[in-house]
């Protein structure tokens, strides 16, 4: 790699970065209340409680932070579910990770009479943790072991007994989960900041994993055999990688329901800046995934006044254009 | 199964956090067995969504396919032989229904074979009036089983009066109706003259919704419809035209100088996580009143609903 290449990828990082200080900025100044620019810091600060300091303290700062977390967390797995599965098209639902903690939220719900999102993230993040395991118990019976396709089959069909049970359980219930319709679009509004400390340490050891393992990923995509006499450690790195998407895409999913689009587009966009390199992936994930996510929270705050989109499908409106048009470039979908 | 599920969606979604908590208040009219509810006197026409439709008299076996017209029967004393998934949770719907089968599927939609084996000579439902033509191959079906009547659903169930009455008439029962109407309406002047210091001096506002949104109700909706009868005057939402307006949780100031809110039990506790929701002049004057009749769709929880209103008027007194 030349210098000149690396000089880039630090320079680009560095705007990311800088972009993602200027969106979280936006974020806790753009609202469905209109509150001036140069209120915004001595709000922040304001020990009064007046409205406009408990709404930013109180409702955009919570927000913001977990976006930062959730779209980092979700940025990150999506690159490594797409390494692992070496498939472009892989997001963490692949392994059944949303459909597991859509499962425990619903349970949870109606079998022990929880509510708020307070209370449904220990249960989501058990439901995602309990169907990974599983897809990855299913994944590696047999021979050939947990071999990508076969987790992907298992997960794939596992998702689908899980979102069937899930359907099943809120058809029969659905006055009760009428307080959950935000959770289920995905939304960061609601949750309030300790939510983002409950999630913030399972994130963190799930980005330390992921960045530990980005350089043996990079072997794996060379093929196992190749990967195994280079001396990366295969079976170890599969397991790592699972452990690692368990605990972000879990952890996300629990604080902000089912997000869609950022793990599987932010990984493209990374790849497309950087090249092959899952350690640069990687590094641009973390800084994309809260950027992509925080402007699509700004816009769902002010494109329906006074009501509010939940992020969950603006996600969904603003990342699928991206990702077709960035299908269309040859070059930006190659692992 | 187009007619009834698509109401019943959009009715989710119109009130969204709507309650339907059963409480200890009983609704006007009792279930009786099935029976005959016409004289026998002559056909009723009916004007329906799909032109008049012509309902033989002493029909007795009736399936209501949309909980407004399946709570309006029993309101009269009539048990249907078939109804919709969803039904109010109200105690006399909940006996008169326990043992009334399901003739929906999983979705919703209605099982015209569960439809046709209970033999009906009568099938209520209702729907958008925007979604006639969508919906009629569904209602063809329906007609070739029994006379359909299906009636018009409005945003936020604003209509249930009309809903009721239309039902009252496909089945030679529009005195009886008229019965329950006036009785509903004496409550409501009641309300009016008892509490008229309390009516001119505080304004009401309908609300609903959770940490991340939440719903405004206007005089058109079920609910504002029998507060106004009432004689409420409603604060945020005077002059709304919609049913409901959802709102950010950013925008909760909206209610800042009503002083009175009414709004379902579980709403509660999902919209004081909202940080500027205990500053509103409601919250600090302790008018904040919860219902387990938020979504009235027939006279029966209607009547509840004016009771409660009555006791919250005679607490902020």
């Amino acid at each position: 790699m030349t210098a000149q290449r690396r000089a880039r990828r630090r320079l680009g990082l560095g705007g990311g970065i800088l972009l993602l200080v200027v969106l979280a900025i936006a974020s806790l100044a753009i609202g469905s209340k209109d509150i001036p620019f140069d209120q915004i810091w001595p709000a922040l600060l304001d020990p009064t409680g007046s409205d406009t300091a408990l709404i930013v303290t109180g409702l955009r700062v919570p927000r913001t932070v977990l976006g930062v977390l959730v779209g980092a967390a979700l940025g990150v797995a999506g690159a490594l579910i797409q390494a692992f599965t070496r498939n472009p098209l892989a997001d963490p639902g692949v392994l059944g990770v949303n459909a597991g903690a859509a499962l425990g939220v619903s349970v949870s719900i109606v079998f022990l009479g929880l509510e708020g999102i307070g209370q449904l993230v220990w249960p989501a993040l058990i439901g995602a943790v309990v169907a990974t395991v599983g897809v990855y118990a299913v994944g590696r019976s047999g021979r050939s072991g947990a071999t990508p396709i076969r987790m992907t089959l298992a997960g794939v069909g596992i998702g689908a007994v899980l979102a069937g049970i899930t359907s099943a359980i809120s058809l029969s219930n659905p006055q009760r989960f009428h307080s959950m319709l935000g959770w289920s679009a995905g939304t960061l509004v609601g949750p309030p900041l300790s939510t983002s400390g409950v999630i913030a340490p399972l994130v963190g050891v799930g980005l330390v994993v992921a960045l530990g393992i980005s350089r043996d990923l990079n072997a794996l995509g060379l093929g196992e055999d190749l990967a195994s006499s280079l001396g990366s450690r295969v079976v170890v790195t599969r397991s790592l990688a699972v452990l690692a998407v368990t605990l972000l895409a879990g952890a996300a999913t629990a604080a902000a329901g089912p997000i869609g689009f950022i793990g599987l587009m932010v990984p493209h966009v990374a790849r497309w800046i950087t090249g092959p390199d899952q350690r640069w992936i990687m590094a641009y994930s973390v800084v994309l995934g809260p950027c992509v996510l925080l402007l699509s929270d700004i816009v769902g705050r002010i494109v329906m006044r006074p009501a509010e989109l939940p992020v969950g499908i603006v996600t969904a409106f603003v990342g699928a254009p991206i990702l077709i048009s960035l299908a269309r470039r040859s070059k930006a979908s190659a692992l | 199964m187009p007619v009834p599920v698509t109401r019943f969606r959009r009715a989710i979604i119109a009130v969204l956090a709507a309650a339907f908590v059963a409480v200890l208040t009983s609704c006007s009219g009792g279930a009786t067995p099935s029976a005959s509810v016409s004289d026998g006197a002559g056909s009723s026409v009916v004007p329906t969504l799909y032109g008049s439709v012509s309902v033989p008299a002493g029909v007795e076996r009736i399936v209501a396919l949309s909980f407004p017209e399946a709570t309006a029967l029993v309101d009269l004393g009539v048990k249907p032989v078939g109804r919709s998934t969803y039904e109010p949770d109200f105690p006399a719907y909940n006996t008169a229904f326990a043992d009334v089968p399901d003739v929906t599927d999983s979705a919703g939609n209605p099982d015209l074979e569960k439809i046709a084996a209970l033999k009906p000579d009568l099938i209520l439902a209702d729907a958008f009036a925007t979604d006639v033509e969508k919906f009629r191959s569904t209602y063809d079906k329906l007609t070739s089983i029994a006379p359909t009547v299906v009636l018009e659903w409005t945003q936020a169930a604003g209509n249930w009066p009309e809903e009721a009455a239309g039902t009252a008439a496909a089945i030679g029962m529009s005195d009886e109706l008229d019965a329950l109407k006036t009785s509903y309406e004496q409550k409501a002047a009641g309300i009016r003259s008892t509490y008229a210091d309390v009516l001119s001096s505080h304004t009401v506002d309908l609300i609903s919704g959770d940490s991340s949104s939440w719903y405004l109700y206007g005089a058109v909706s079920s609910h504002g419809r029998v507060f106004t009868d009432a004689g409420a005057a409603l604060g945020a939402a005077a002059g709304q035209k919609d049913g409901f307006v959802e709102y950010s949780p950013e925008k909760i100031d909206t209610l800042q100088n009503t002083d009175m809110l009414f709004l379902p039990g579980d709403s509660l506790a999902a919209l004081d996580t909202i940080p500027t929701f205990s500053g509103l002049t409601a919250v600090q004057k302790g008018n904040v009143f919860t219902t387990g009749h938020f979504f009235p769709s027939s006279y029966g929880i209607a009547d509840a609903l004016l009771d409660d209103f009555a006791a919250a008027l005679q607490k902020a007194r």
